[in-house]
């Protein structure tokens, strides 16, 4: 029979063993996963600007400077990487896809390089960017596999560039005209980044050397 | 303990004498009702994003209707809309009943309920609109996280403080309802609001973590409180072990908790402390085995000794097998090899399914299906045969999804590892992207049964009361087995 005061210490016993279990979970994840220092868009900005955003502006120049009036600078960069996250987040993109290559052969080998906990370390992963599911491929390293061009007629009609890809149509990134409107060049930059703060990674087309040299300050410059 | 398990469970006759005067039945009827018209528009929801898989989409201009964001109001309203509200009806109707105390406050409740489905439009509309924070299940922006925060406070307090004030042994569903009201408003804080400001790069591991043991401890001691409640209601005799409830609630606040860093099985997480992890699931096995083996005790040779099993328990038991099949699949998530298959797959997509609609879901249908006649004021169900088609359309369209998902997520997870581009994988399992919209369909129409059946109660008895005079000697006897 249990009477009251053995009630009240079995309510204390399991408040004290759940609240023990979460907080040296909770320190496994910290210890694990948490770093000190993390980035902000600008700090990572500063650190250089994708080839494909200035490509954007030299192609769209009126666009461009309409939605950018500074120009491709650091600022209008990380401008439009966190604006470029949100749209990732708000259209569910991570849904389907997901930013983590898992120590395993068959990611590493389609991929590249597992994912570091430093990757995360920046304020474009608030909350964490690595997804729940894979229709579509992994993005950790997307950056430079593939054209502007293509991404913007990707984003507009999946099946004009894959023709078997179950990916909805996102022609809200369009204007009238079929050009990006400032979302469409916001994704586009955001998708060219993903993966730029990598060397090498498979399929990954060259950049012009001059956007992510580094100057003698050890910061990397702009173009 | 056995006295407690005798004299504490609930009986017809002592519902009928509390409810008037420590029930609010219009508002538990409120939330069901809330319930089963989220449960509808989430499957419609879900329903419509499934046509992409099949490059179908039928709005490719309309960035409201984008599947994207329709996917993520799927979600959000099985949890908030459905089975929060369930859950809020579910709680109204038996915890004044174990207590023998009613709730804190009656219009603190019906504030909640206003409170709460405010929030839930307020997400769908957010979503719809553009606007969401990258939490799985919780994608609702910080703004409405608060709010949702306000209100999960209130219910807490509302139930919490006449547990509390009790005298006397309780009964188990109390005890559980208890650590689930400490623990909701916690690990919603952590899971949705410090991932977004504090936790930076860690968001993944806390999220993830939190995830877990929201369900561990947020989700499932109310579901386990609200099985200890009705199994003995439904099945007219008490629950088979009071001890093994009480152990398994133990179980379930110390041991498994620590099976919170199976999401960490990937990362740099130490030899011991996957050991540790093991331990956890193992915890997590054991509280499910528990409630299973209670569950079955308590209801073997009931349905003999009581004539045709009700649809209500027939809800209870398909729950309870795919609750066995889920934990089963959990104690699999815990492997690494197992993880390297279906880790991001649509493996995990059926699980999810099994896991809210196949256990939770069922379990809370179960629960409506036992009390609207009595909320609506009738002695039973317009048709019988509408509930049994409910039931195993319901079945039977989960069946032919989760399976369907789960052979398409191994299929997909075997072929991710072959030297193959990334399009093969995709047209590979189309076809069952095909059978599982197909199997939405037939659960979808179930619940319109459902709904049909609800209002066809709801007339005939509004057309009874209509006719007083005649409804003793001119009506017939009842059809349904049901008798409240």
């Amino acid at each position: 029979m249990m009477d009251k005061p053995s009630s009240k210490t079995l309510l204390f016993a399991g408040m004290v063993g759940s609240s023990l279990s979460l907080l040296v979970v909770a320190a496994v994840a910290h210890t694990s996963h948490l770093s000190r220092t993390e980035l902000t868009a600008e700090q990572l900005a500063a650190d250089g600007i994708v080839y494909e955003f200035v490509q954007l502006a030299e192609r769209f120049p009126v666009e461009f400077n309409r939605y950018f009036p500074a120009g491709a600078t650091t600022e209008s960069y990380a401008e439009a990487l966190r604006l470029g996250r949100d749209i990732y987040v708000a259209e569910a993109c991570w849904h389907c896809h997901t930013q983590q290559v898992r120590p395993i052969p068959a990611d590493e080998q389609r991929w590249g390089p597992r994912s570091q906990a430093s990757e995360y370390r920046n304020e474009l992963q608030h909350p964490i960017m690595r997804g729940t599911r894979r229709v579509g491929p992994d993005l950790s390293r997307e950056g430079a596999r593939r054209s502007n061009d293509w991404h913007l007629a990707h984003f507009y009609d999946a099946t004009s560039v894959v023709p078997t890809s179950v990916m909805p149509a996102y022609r809200w990134f369009h204007d009238a005209r079929g050009y990006p409107n400032k979302r469409g060049m916001a994704i586009i930059t955001y998708m060219q980044s993903l993966g730029s703060w990598l060397d090498c990674y498979p399929n990954c087309l060259d950049r012009p050397p001059s956007t992510m040299q580094r100057d003698p300050s050890g910061t990397r410059e702009g173009v | 303990m056995g006295q407690v398990a005798t004299s504490m469970v609930p009986t017809e006759q002592g519902e009928h004498q509390l409810a008037d005067s420590l029930v609010d039945k219009r508002l538990v009827l409120a939330c069901f009702i809330a319930a089963i018209a989220y449960l509808f528009f989430a499957m419609l929801a879900g329903w419509f994003f499934s046509f992409q898989f099949l490059q179908i989409n039928a709005f490719p201009d309309n960035e409201y209707l984008s599947p994207g964001r329709w996917r993520m109001v799927h979600t959000n309203v099985v949890l908030y809309g459905f089975l929060a509200n369930a859950y809020l009806g579910a709680l109204h109707w038996c915890t004044p009943r174990l207590s023998l105390r009613p709730v804190l406050s009656r219009k603190l409740s019906w504030f909640v309920f206003v409170a709460w489905q405010t929030m839930t439009v307020a997400t769908i509309l957010a979503l719809l609109g553009g606007h969401a924070q990258a939490v799985e299940w919780g994608e609702a922006p910080p703004v409405i996280d608060v709010g949702n925060l306000v209100v999960l406070v209130l219910v807490a307090i509302n139930f919490s403080i006449p547990i509390l004030r009790m005298r006397g042994p309780m009964y188990a569903t109390l005890w559980y309802f208890l650590i689930g009201f400490a623990w909701v408003v916690p690990l919603y804080l952590t899971g949705n609001l410090v991932p977004q400001y504090v936790a930076g790069d860690g968001t993944g591991a806390i999220t993830k973590l939190v995830f877990y043991e929201s369900v561990q401890l947020g989700v499932m001691p109310i579901a386990c409180g609200l099985i200890y409640y009705f199994v003995p209601v439904l099945v007219g005799r008490p629950i088979w072990s009071h001890r093994l409830a009480m152990a398994g609630f133990l179980c379930l606040m110390i041991v498994a908790p620590w099976g919170g860093l199976f999401e960490f099985a990937h990362g740099s997480v130490s030899p011991t402390l996957h050991t540790i992890t093991m331990v956890g699931m193992l915890g997590n096995a054991a509280v499910a085995a528990m409630l299973i083996i209670n569950y079955v005790a308590s209801t073997g040779g009931a349905a003999r000794s009581n004539g045709r099993t009700s649809v209500a328990r027939r809800w209870f038991a398909a729950g309870m097998f795919c609750y066995l099949i889920v934990c089963i699949q959990g104690a699999l998530l815990g492997s690494s090899a197992f993880q390297d298959v279906v880790r991001f797959s649509d493996w995990v997509v059926g699980h999810s399914h099994l896991v809210m609609f196949g256990a939770l879901g069922f379990w809370m249908l179960g629960i409506m299906t036992h009390l609207l006649p009595s909320l609506l004021g009738a002695r039973c169900w317009w048709s019988d045969r509408l509930n049994a088609w409910h039931f195993w359309l319901s079945c039977a369209g989960l069946l032919i999804m989760i399976s369907a998902l789960m052979i398409a997520g191994w299929r997909q997870g075997s072929m991710w590892g072959e030297p193959i581009p990334w399009a093969s994988t995709v047209i590979a399992v189309v076809s069952f992207w095909a059978l599982r919209t197909v199997a939405g369909l037939v659960i979808i129409v179930a619940q319109l049964f459902f709904v049909w059946n609800i209002l066809m109660t709801a007339v005939d008895q509004l057309s009874r009361d209509e006719e007083p005079h005649q409804s003793n000697t001119n009506h017939p006897e009842p059809q349904s087995s049901y008798v409240q």
